[in-house]
């Protein structure tokens, strides 16, 4: 089915606002409160602590994780994953959503561009944070030197390395290029040094038809760029697994079921920011139940996808008769790992089931609750799959089991702590919503009865 | 000589301090050449000195090879009848008894608050002299005793030449493990005092009564190569050629084909039913055939009679009759301190008696060469002295290394008794639980210090070099003597040596040279020795009959005291530890115990149902009680065990103050009982039942295979394919006829090139069916390859560094039969260096990679520690520095120069020994010929005694290697992924049938 | 590398440009163990007193030179060309392989006071291993 049928009028418009209020609206979510301000010290000290919990590691070693003979790989990759995938269904929305023509999406597109921008920031870190040797996490990009020493482009980490850039690259573009017409819009209700900023960062953009047609074809050849990557990123991802030869990590299915995965996700996470973001940020004329139902619509059918995926790899051990295979997946469900195995069971295929309801899908509450329980149980996915499966192995002489430190605890939590630090300062300096999109969408906008009609059945 | 090596010293300290530190800056590296240059040695050129091992009695030859003066690494004397170049773990590890950081570094005296205090070395040697004088001139001489361990050649006669002088007659020499039972047995059967020589290579069947001879048992290298002529030689189609009867299965029995589980004390039963069985079955010689007095001793024996008590099958008696007589020679042995009760000397005779009716006597087992440990004290005599120092007959008490206060009976009044003695002087060169109560402690050399010679056999007799310059302010006791000597008047004129080299060579002049090879020159005689390592000859074997034993024969009940119902304790000597004397070396702490698994620590074995029956769990720390004494111990759990036994290992923890023992475990010392055997007069091992009363402590054991029943999904996957693929094979004979696996025939089609390897494909092939896991190569890796200790709490993690683990698999045992395959396989598991890597292609900086030669490489300097080599490989063989490990003060003189020492970050593991192959490439060129099979070989196939592991470069044509790799039944391991390693392990050979049946 | 040559004080101000060209002594007959080990070596006091016993026997450098063999210490020399630790580099091989001693420590035979003339880096030991068709795998050196 297309995505733009998710909503059988998808022409119709959250409410019917005159463009200057619209500025008003957004621009007033630039000031902050008390809040804020106490949400961003937050985040800074929780990242400080990270930190210094990683400069403990880089002074004494890696001996300060949890990591072991044979669990090479823990908490740290698994987290690398994970933002990875959160990052994914920023562009779905804004690029995929938006050649579907899926127009619903209008309101909660720069949002999700935002979140991608800064999930693939914060997934970044963790390929050198998890380093043996940090300093020289360099080497392994391809750079000429006198040694003659060149990168192994057999080694998926490698392809990481291009696909993260590529896709971090992409998306910060993306997110720009959408954000020209509002910083002028910005540059027009500011005064002083801000004014000057938002004048050369808005490319003087003065809202000529030429320079939106330019605009819209430009964001269009973006918006299409960006899709192939949605799938190519986390495809590549899901081989640093799957082209190794480990048992529970050797499969075919892992490029879909990854991205499946890393879809399924980064909607949760949308709403687990847009849910809180709109009340506080007083959005909920722009962002209505009705995208938080749409969203919630997507998020069962990824849902089913990744069930599908882990009934698919049981199976797989089963129909192959191989016993190492065996073996791992036996030990993910009564196992070492089992009780994490059945919490990620319980978040991803049973608690999404609940969408099928309405009176489920347009209470806020539980809806952030799902979205909450849905993150967790993608981390724990992520963990079960990688740390399980190592320990594990071909060697039962080295089976051995994982428990991550408080380093990489401390660590991870500060990568939470680093995303919603970017996050507060975007929502205090850009339009969390697009005005031009949303502007564009009140322009389309007849048949005020309809619309009306639309808010009583909400 | 000497005095040239103190320059050497400078250099080598200061060479190995620059080694220490990683990354130096340029300008602080100092460049510090010798004064003057010695003329036998260039700087990075190692030298090689002869000397032999006295880690234990047995003595093995052995070469220390220098480097700058200091000793690196330890190895066998291929000329050296004793090991042919082969060393165990013990020898192994001598290097850090040599560099031990908890050695005394100079002379103590014992002040009035009863603390040691530092004094220099001619103060000491003033007090001692002083005190001597004394005595004489009191006339209380005779008050003077000396215990220490056992000593022969130049050494032996300058102390008893000191000690006779002196005017004293109490001359001890003391091991923990004397054979007295053994040393009585052969004079009683056969006229002949002292130990038989055995010839296991000769024999064609093997029973051993619970001797140990793969690990501590006289000579342990000796047997185990032996031991492995006789497995080799041994025809396919019966396999099965060695039982192990004992109430604890040992390394030594797991590398038997049966094991018969046996109830304490009813050894002897068994042998003499055996006995009886041969007679009945008419197998016997025609001298013990019609021997009345056997007949009549053996009548009450029958299998049937025996059985109820021994629970052996008759049909397994007759059994085992037929294969000791169908074959000749076969080969019984007797008798370890796990078999020694008050019957010991018994069933070391009904042991002979079973040789002599096999017609084993002058096969087998010889007669007419005298061995060292003949000379030993009993237990009896050292008991006899500690009445004396009881009564306060003696005043001064020599004790010359050994640890008598831990090794001896606890409630033997040995330590009241030192107390009692006023002046106690230690030449010991570590705190020990003896040196706790010396007066003055005069640090002895290391052996690989000083000059000495050791006889153990009276056909060998081999020199003892000093490899380098003392590491610590010590002196040589033989010096201190001397020294000592000539400041008395009554001794000067009788001690004339400059110093005891001197001594040393006057003795080779005279007892030596003059008895074996007369019409040798001293001067061709004397580089010969130090060539050769010694001075070796044949002796001729001594007919001998056998004599009536019946009279010395008392067989019955064995009477253990100690709770009703409680278990009986069997003490056994460590593989690693020998009987403690080595127990601050930490690379036998950290490779783990053979038949446990376990690192660090001590423990108390318990079967599993025993266990059951009183809910206790691994780790569990239990009170043993026996009417001597009480200890704690954490509780292992092991099914190698009769349910009726518990064992505890000796000598793998101290209370001392040394930092690689945890004092955590006790002394099982404390338990046994004081009384000496009434007839042979050796230590009653076995003695008693101990009572076990569980405490809420916890002290959890390390193993480092945590394989046995700990994840719960055992129960549902079937393992056995897991096994089978993954690690240690079986074969049958039948099997063997057909199965051929040549790489190329199982080989999958390749869609890559295959690697070439123009010059060199360097291989190694390993044969599980010779391998006895006895982990001198793990030693040996550690020595050759600065391997890092991490310590128990980290191998609790999972960080230890070993790039040669001995994985161990057998079958869970059954109990049920009276005889059970013991089934063990150890299975050596290092870098396989497959020819399709699966760590290789993952590497995303190319630190490992497949060099032409055929090795994996890693590259140290280029690895940037994503670990992700290490998660692809499934062999699991590959370590990661999780810190920078560094080693105590003086430990890392020992560190090899010729291999970098890696810091955190960096993943490692097995090289092949790339830096001797480097070497061996240099000498080749550098002779201007070919690389020759064998010029290149890894520390672990150096050392191994039964040449399990073999080393070569497979391009080499009809090298050994070239035609192992070929061998029926040869196998890789997980062969099904297409690696392709480059170790070719070759399939234990086991038997078709159950033991007894037609 | 850097502009100016390393080229630190020496313990003794020892002048190779002297021992070489002004008296033509062979660089194996102080550094002998270079075409029999890894290390090339330094003389040994000894070997240095042999000579100046006689030689010079009043100049400053002989004088501090003495002293040490008086005190029977060692000479402290600072190491000039460094190679780092992982780094096995064999002199016997290179001597053997006809390279001469120059072509890596300069031009020494004309230096007053020695100092590092090749950068020792990596690419440099390639450049010329690959000209000479030497082994370029990296377990020729490291580890």
């Amino acid at each position: 089915m297309s995505l733009s049928q998710l909503n059988p009028d998808n022409s119709k418009p959250p409410g019917a606002k005159t463009f200057h209020k619209v500025d008003q609206d957004v621009l007033r979510t630039l000031q902050p409160g008390a809040l804020y301000f106490s949400l961003l010290g937050v985040c800074l000290i929780l990242i400080a602590f990270g930190a210094w919990a990683w400069s403990q590691q880089v002074r004494h070693g890696l001996g300060v994780t949890g990591l072991k003979h044979p669990v090479m790989w823990g908490a740290y990759i698994t987290t690398f994953v994970f933002w990875v995938g959160i990052a994914h269904s920023g562009t779905l929305i804004s690029a995929i959503l938006f050649l579907f023509r899926a127009r619903w999406r209008a309101a909660i597109s720069r949002a999700s561009e935002a979140m991608t921008v800064f999930a693939v920031m914060t997934a970044g870190l963790f390929p050198i944070i998890h380093l043996g040797r940090p300093w020289l996490f360099y080497w392994l990009i391809p750079y000429p030197n006198e040694r003659t020493l060149w990168v192994n482009f057999r080694s998926p980490l490698v392809w990481d390395v291009f696909a993260v850039g590529t896709y971090f690259t992409v998306s910060a573009v993306f997110f720009y290029i959408g954000l020209i017409p509002d910083l002028a819009v910005l540059r027009d209700n500011a005064t002083g040094w801000k004014r000057r900023i938002f004048a050369i960062t808005s490319l003087g953009w003065s809202g000529t038809g030429r320079e939106w047609k330019h605009f819209s074809s430009a964001y269009l050849f973006l918006a299409a760029l960006a899709t192939p990557l949605v799938v190519s990123v986390h495809s590549i991802v899901s081989w640093d697994f799957a082209v190794a030869i480990i048992p529970g990590w050797h499969s075919t299915i892992f490029a879909p079921y990854f991205v499946a995965g890393a879809i399924f996700s980064g909607l949760a996470m949308v709403l687990s920011i847009l849910i809180p973001a709109r009340s506080i940020l007083k959005l909920e004329e722009y962002i209505t139940m009705w995208h938080l139902e749409n969203i919630s619509k997507l998020i069962i059918v990824s849902s089913l996808i990744v069930s599908y995926s882990y009934l698919t790899e049981f199976f797989f051990a089963w129909y192959s008769q191989n016993p190492f295979e065996q073996t791992v997946f036996l030990s993910r469900a009564v196992g070492d790992f089992a009780p994490l195995f059945w919490l990620m069971v319980m978040c991803n295929c049973l608690t999404p089931l609940l969408l099928f309801f309405k009176s489920v899908r347009c209470n806020t509450t539980i809806l952030f609750i799902v979205s909450i329980l849905i993150n967790i149980g993608m981390w724990t996915e992520r963990f079960v799959i990688i740390a399980g499966s190592l320990a594990r192995e071909y060697s039962r002489a080295s089976w051995d089991t994982y428990n991550p430190s408080w380093v990489e605890w401390s660590i991870l939590l500060a990568s939470f702590a680093w995303f919603a630090f970017w996050f507060l300062l975007f929502i205090r300096h850009l339009p969390a919503i697009p005005l031009a999109e949303v502007k564009e969408s009140i322009h389309r906008s007849f048949h005020d009865h309809l619309s009306n009609r639309q808010e009583k059945n909400l | 000589m000497i005095k040239r090596r103190d320059f050497l010293k400078t250099v080598g300290v200061s060479g190995s301090a620059a080694l220490m530190d990683a990354c130096t800056l340029e300008n602080s590296e100092k460049l510090v050449p010798y004064l003057v240059a010695p003329e036998d040695i260039v700087p990075g050129i190692p030298v090689y000195y002869t000397t032999n091992c006295r880690e234990c009695p047995a003595g093995c030859g052995m070469l220390a090879k220098t480097r700058e003066g200091r000793v690196i690494k330890v190895e066998g004397n291929p000329r050296h009848p004793l090991g042919e170049g082969k060393l165990c773990v013990r020898g192994q590890a001598a290097v850090q008894s040599l560099y031990n950081p908890d050695r005394f570094t100079g002379p103590l005296l014992r002040n009035e608050q009863g603390q040691l205090e530092p004094i220099e070395w001619d103060q000491a040697e003033e007090i001692l002299t002083a005190h001597l004088t004394q005595l004489l001139t009191n006339d209380k001489s005779q008050e003077i005793a000396w215990i220490g361990h056992l000593l022969t050649g130049s050494m032996e006669s300058l102390i008893r030449q000191w000690l006779q002088s002196l005017g004293s007659e109490h001359l001890l020499f003391y091991e923990t493990f004397q054979y007295e039972p053994l040393r009585q047995a052969s004079k009683i059967a056969f006229g002949h005092f002292g130990l038989p020589q055995y010839h296991l290579e000769k024999a064609e069947f093997l029973i051993s009564f619970g001797a140990n001879f793969l690990e501590t048992w006289r000579s342990n290298v000796e047997f185990t190569s032996a031991f492995h002529k006789m497995r080799s030689s041994r025809d396919p189609n019966t396999p099965d050629n060695f039982v192990y009867l004992g109430s604890r299965l040992s390394l030594t029995g797991s590398n038997a084909d049966w094991w018969i589980p046996l109830q304490p004390g009813t050894e002897i039963q068994l042998a003499l039913s055996i006995a009886h069985s041969i007679l009945e079955q008419g197998l016997a010689t025609e001298e013990t055939s019609n021997q009345a007095w056997i007949a009549s001793l053996l009548a009450p024996y029958s299998p049937e009679s025996t059985k109820e008590l021994t629970g052996v099958e008759t049909s397994t008696v007759r059994e085992l009759a037929q294969r000791l007589c169908k074959t000749p020679p076969s080969l019984a042995l007797g008798g370890e301190i796990n078999t020694s009760g008050e019957q010991a000397l018994s069933l070391e005779l009904a042991v002979l008696l079973l040789n002599a009716m096999a017609g084993n006597v002058g096969q087998t087992i010889t007669f007419g060469t005298d061995f060292a440990l003949n000379q030993l004290a009993s237990y009896q005599e050292i008991l006899n002295l500690v009445q004396e120092m009881h009564r306060g007959k003696i005043d001064t008490l020599f004790l010359h290394h050994g640890d008598p206060v831990f090794t001896l009976p606890t409630r033997s009044g040995f330590t009241e008794a030192l107390d009692n003695v006023p002046f106690v002087v230690s030449f010991s060169s570590l705190p020990d639980e003896t040196t706790a109560h010396a007066n003055l402690i005069l640090p002895d050399h290391h052996f690989l210090e000083s000059w000495g010679d050791y006889s153990p056999r009276s056909d060998l007799i081999s020199i003892q070099q000093p490899a380098m310059q003392p590491v610590f302010n010590t002196r040589s006791t033989a010096d201190v003597i001397i020294n000592v000597s000539q400041k008395i008047d009554r001794l000067a004129e009788q001690f004339t040596y400059s110093d005891y080299s001197e001594k040393l060579y006057s003795y080779w002049e005279s007892a030596v040279r003059k008895k074996s090879n007369k019409d040798v020159p001293w001067e061709e005689f004397w580089p010969g020795v130090l060539t050769n390592g010694g001075s070796f000859r044949e002796t001729a074997p001594v007919e001998v009959t056998l004599k009536d034993i019946s009279n010395n024969l008392q067989v019955g009940e064995e009477t253990l005291v100690g709770p009703e119902g409680g278990a009986s304790l069997i003490l056994y000597s460590s593989p690693h530890f020998f009987d403690g004397r080595n127990v601050n070396n930490p690379w036998l702490h950290e490779i783990p115990d053979p038949t446990t698994q376990l690192v660090w620590d001590s423990w108390v074995e318990m079967h599993p149902d025993t266990a059951l029956q009183l809910s206790l769990k691994e780790g569990d720390v239990v009170e043993l009680s026996s009417p001597y004494g009480t200890l704690k111990s954490p509780v292992h759990l092991y099914d190698g065990l009769h349910p009726n036994v518990v064992a505890m290992p000796l000598g793998r923890d101290k209370s001392a103050d040394l930092r690689y023992a945890s004092g955590k475990s006790e002394n099982p010392m404390q338990l046994i009982s004081p009384e000496a055997a009434t007839d042979s007069g050796s230590v009653l091992w076995r003695s008693v039942r101990v009572g076990i009363t569980k405490t809420p402590d916890h002290h959890p054991l390390v193993s480092l295979q945590l394989e046995n029943g700990e994840h719960p999904e055992e129960a549902l996957v079937s393992i056995q394919p897991v096994e089978s693929i993954a690690a240690a094979q079986r074969i049958q004979p039948s099997e063997l006829k057909e199965t051929d696996i040549s790489q190329k025939a199982h080989a999958p089609p390749d869609y890559y090139p295959p690697h070439d390897h123009p010059d060199h494909q360097w291989s190694m092939a390993i044969d599980l069916d010779a391998c006895t896991g006895c982990n001198a190569c793990a030693a040996a890796c550690y020595a050759e390859n600065n391997v890092p200790v991490v310590g128990k709490e980290l191998c609790s993690h999972g960080r230890e560094m070993s790039w040669i683990r001995i994985e161990r698999h057998k079958a869970p045992l059954v109990q049920a039969t009276d005889i059970v395959p013991s089934d063990g396989i150890s299975l050596p598991v290092l870098c396989q260096h497959c020819h399709n890597a699966p760590c290789e292609p993952v590497c995303p900086v190319f630190a490992t990679y497949h060099n032409p030669e055929g090795l994996n490489a890693q590259v140290y300097a280029r690895c940037v520690g994503t670990r992700y080599c290490s998660n692809n490989c499934p062999y699991k063989v590959r370590r990661f520095n999780w810190h920078t490990f560094t080693v105590p003060e003086p430990l890392q003189l020992q560190l090899n120069p010729d291999v970098t020492t890696r810091t955190a970050g960096i993943m490692e593991k097995c090289t092949f020994c790339v830096q001797r192959i480097q070497e061996g490439k240099n000498r080749a060129r550098r002779e201007n010929r070919e690389i020759h099979d064998g010029d290149v070989t890894p520390a672990c196939a150096q050392t191994c005694p039964t040449e399990a592991i073999v080393f070569g470069d497979i391009n080499v044509p009809d090298s050994r290697i070239a035609l192992l790799a070929e061998h029926p039944r040869g196998y890789h391991i997980l062969e099904p992924l297409n690696t392709r390693p480059a170790v070719t392990y070759l399939k234990k050979l086991v038997p078709e049938k159950a033991f007894a049946e037609d | 590398m850097n502009s100016t040559p390393y080229s630190p004080d020496q313990p003794i101000a020892f002048n190779h440009k002297v021992h070489v060209s002004d008296y033509d002594i062979q660089c194996l007959y102080c550094h002998s163990y270079a075409d029999r080990s890894p290390f090339a070596g330094v003389p040994s006091v000894e070997r240095c007193m042999g000579c100046h016993l006689i030689v010079a026997a009043q100049t400053e450098g002989v004088q501090a030179l003495n002293g040490y063999w008086q005190r029977k210490e060692p000479i402290p020399w600072t190491k000039v060309n460094v190679l780092p630790r992982f780094v096995h580099f064999n002199h016997e091989a290179h001597v053997r392989a006809e390279v001469e001693c120059a072509e890596c420590h300069g031009d020494v035979q004309n230096m007053s006071k020695i100092s590092q003339t090749s950068s020792l880096k990596m690419g440099w030991c390639l450049d010329c291993h690959r000209k000479e068709e030497a082994s370029v795998d990296c377990l020729t050196c490291h580890y």
